[in-house]
């Protein structure tokens, strides 16, 4: 496993930790306090996923154990500089697999729910693109 | 009500809707909105941003309303703007039918409203709960059951009748879960509701309540759907401002508080008991049954759990008569993919369904029914009627006569071995060795069988129990495409 680099002295950390503190001390606010977490530092290092076991009382290796059960929740730092393309049967039928490769930094994940306009692509922030072309994403990569 | 409804609706102007939503930002559809905006200067305030009316193929797209004339303009172009604009001074040529996805039923205000409390209360909204609260909670269940209105999350379940098994619990509190996971690919309903028209949902959580008395609500929505979630908080914050939520303007309190979480990824995340754990904050894993979830549900209460499209065909249970329809996700090969609210009523074909999508049923091989955990219906069996319990969630993929059938099972296949939680071993074990043994089909034949005779009786969740039903249904309809050699 690769070594954590985190900034705990981060503002967005603060400010998670701040959010995670005025959340009730029960087991049902696990999932809220990894999102917040998630949401403002785009990832769960092992400080977060220790302040959220602390403040609700679990031990943090039941903490993981849950974490691991969702496919969202990041347990390593994304990279920010990433594109996917949807791979869904759908986007799969559509010439997903054309944008794939046709440009580098391109990662694949599944079903979007945007079926209806594949082949789908996801940006950096999350911003699906339907209908999509090999020449739109060769341009929108390299910008 | 009338109270209500004086105070929010405003009188009908002529305006133009922008329909963006998911897929209407997902091709800038913002962008001719502006354009629209800039070219009528003064008279811009008559154009107003709406969520997608279902028709995804028609985006970028915007709709001309004048009074009860609506006129449609789909793959907007710089070119197709100024149409807009025209006909919205005045020059629309033909009064062309709006060939809208539901004109009636649940989508009927879905992307023809701005998201107000006031425009959608003028098309009826919380109009059925005004009559719900006129009855007691015994006739709104004889007449949930009388109409057989049965689950739309797949299950098919008889909603008076799960409503009924909480409500025998007397003296205990009581939780609705809405399940709005929606994590199946291909069905994308369930947030063209949240996004079109969510205080559809909570009219119906509200009739709900009045039937059965919950303590509070959760409504569990999709982590990806976060426009969803959005318009969702929204519509709940406006709700309870004007008393709908606290039951205030029906002179009542109906003390109920609702939750609104977020899930976190993960297909088995929909399934029901898997979202109780979630909701407690354990391990996203599913539990046995019994005890059902009517008995011993969320905290060990009794516990309801609707999907959202349920809880919003509630609301139509004194239309006359109550529109028997399927909302249906469409995707694949169709010039018009989108969803769509199918009549399920004895009278709709497949091939019925997919001509109104624009292709000729003729060029499809096949359709697939229900994504990863569903079966592919061959082209001969086009004439069959559209059936409920065939429907499942309503995802139907369409795949024309060039598509590889062992392709996209391959893909099926490693989709169930992928989202399987692994709590139960014939699930965990069997989706895997699935993908395996169908590399080569003609030596596996009889052992695909027998594994997925196992995983179906013994999963402990339908993800492993029905991870066999495309694969089935794919070897015994297009046994000639499996690579044999």
């Amino acid at each position: 496993m690769k070594e954590e680099i985190f900034d705990s002295t981060s503002e967005a950390f603060h400010e998670a930790k701040n959010a995670v503190g005025k959340l009730p001390k029960t087991r049902d606010q696990l999932l809220p306090a990894l999102e917040i977490f998630q949401q403002k530092i785009r990832w769960l290092p092992e400080s977060a996923i220790e302040y959220v076991a602390n403040h609700i009382m679990l031990p943090i290796s039941e903490v993981y154990a849950i974490t691991t059960g969702y496919s969202e929740l990041n347990l390593f730092e994304p990279d920010i500089s990433q594109w996917h393309v949807c791979m869904g049967v759908v986007c799969d039928l559509a010439g997903a697999s054309e944008l794939m490769t046709c440009t580098d930094n391109i990662k694949q994940v599944d079903c979007q729910f945007l079926c209806a306009l594949a082949p789908v692509v996801v940006d950096q922030h999350e911003q699906l693109y339907g209908r999509v072309t090999v020449d739109n994403l060769q341009k929108w990569v390299k910008k | 009500m009338a109270a209500l409804r004086t105070k929010y609706v405003a009188p009908p102007v002529p305006r133009i809707l922008i329909h963006r939503g998911t897929a209407g930002n997902a091709v800038a559809v913002s962008k001719y909105g502006d354009r629209i905006r800039n070219i009528l200067g003064e008279k811009s305030y008559s154009v107003v941003d709406a969520s997608s009316d279902g028709a995804n193929w028609a985006a970028p797209s915007a709709t001309v309303v004048q009074g009860t004339f609506m006129r449609r303009f789909a793959r907007l172009d710089l070119n197709g703007v100024d149409d807009v604009v025209e006909c919205f001074l005045g020059n629309c040529g033909g009064a062309e039918k709006y060939a809208g996805t539901g004109e009636k039923g649940i989508t009927s205000r879905m992307g023809r409203n701005d998201g107000s409390l006031g425009d959608v209360l003028a098309q009826g909204a919380y109009a059925a709960l005004d009559r719900v609260l006129q009855s007691s909670p015994e006739e709104i269940i004889s007449r949930l059951a009388e109409i057989g209105l049965t689950g739309r999350g797949g299950a098919h379940f008889p909603v008076a009748q799960k409503w009924q098994f909480a409500r025998n619990h007397l003296d205990q509190q009581k939780f609705l879960i809405v399940n709005a996971e929606e994590g199946e690919p291909g069905v994308f309903k369930d947030r063209h509701m949240l996004e079109g028209d969510p205080h559809r949902l909570i009219e119906g959580i509200l009739i709900a309540h009045h039937a059965v008395q919950f303590e509070s609500v959760y409504i569990y929505v999709n982590g990806q759907a976060k426009l969803a979630r959005f318009s969702l908080e929204k519509a709940l914050s406006d709700a309870d401002q004007a008393g709908i939520i606290g039951g205030e303007c029906w002179g009542q309190d109906f003390q109920l508080t609702i939750h609104v979480r977020s899930g976190a990824g993960g297909y088995v995340c929909g399934e029901e008991s898997v979202i109780l754990n979630s909701i407690e904050g354990k391990r996203p894993v599913p539990r046995y049954k019994p005890p059902f979830a009517t008995d011993f549900g969320l905290f060990g209460k009794p516990t309801v759990i609707n999907n959202v499209e349920t809880l919003c065909a509630v609301t139509t249970l004194f239309d006359n008569p109550p529109p028997q329809t399927k909302l249906i996700s469409l995707s694949g090969d169709v010039p018009r993919a989108g969803l769509y609210e199918v009549p399920v009523d004895g009278a709709m074909t497949w091939a019925g369904m997919i001509a109104n999508t624009g292709r000729n049923p003729q060029e499809i091989k096949a359709i697939l029914v229900g994504g990863p955990s569903g079966e592919f219906i061959h082209f001969q069996q086009f004439d069959d009627v559209l059936e409920m319990s065939k429907l499942g969630a309503g995802g139907i993929i369409v795949l024309n006569s060039f598509t590889d059938i062992q392709r996209i099972t391959n893909s099926l296949a490693a989709y169930n071995k992928r989202e399987s939680c692994g709590e139960c071993t014939p699930c965990r074990e069997g989706s895997g060795r699935l993908v395996n043994l169908l590399e080569n089909v003609q030596e596996n034949e009889k052992k695909i069988y027998e594994l997925v005779e196992v995983m179906t009786e013994s999963s402990l969740c339908q993800l492993g129990g029905m991870a066999g039903r495309p694969i089935l249904s794919a070897l015994e309809q297009f046994a000639n495409e499996f690579d044999k050699s």
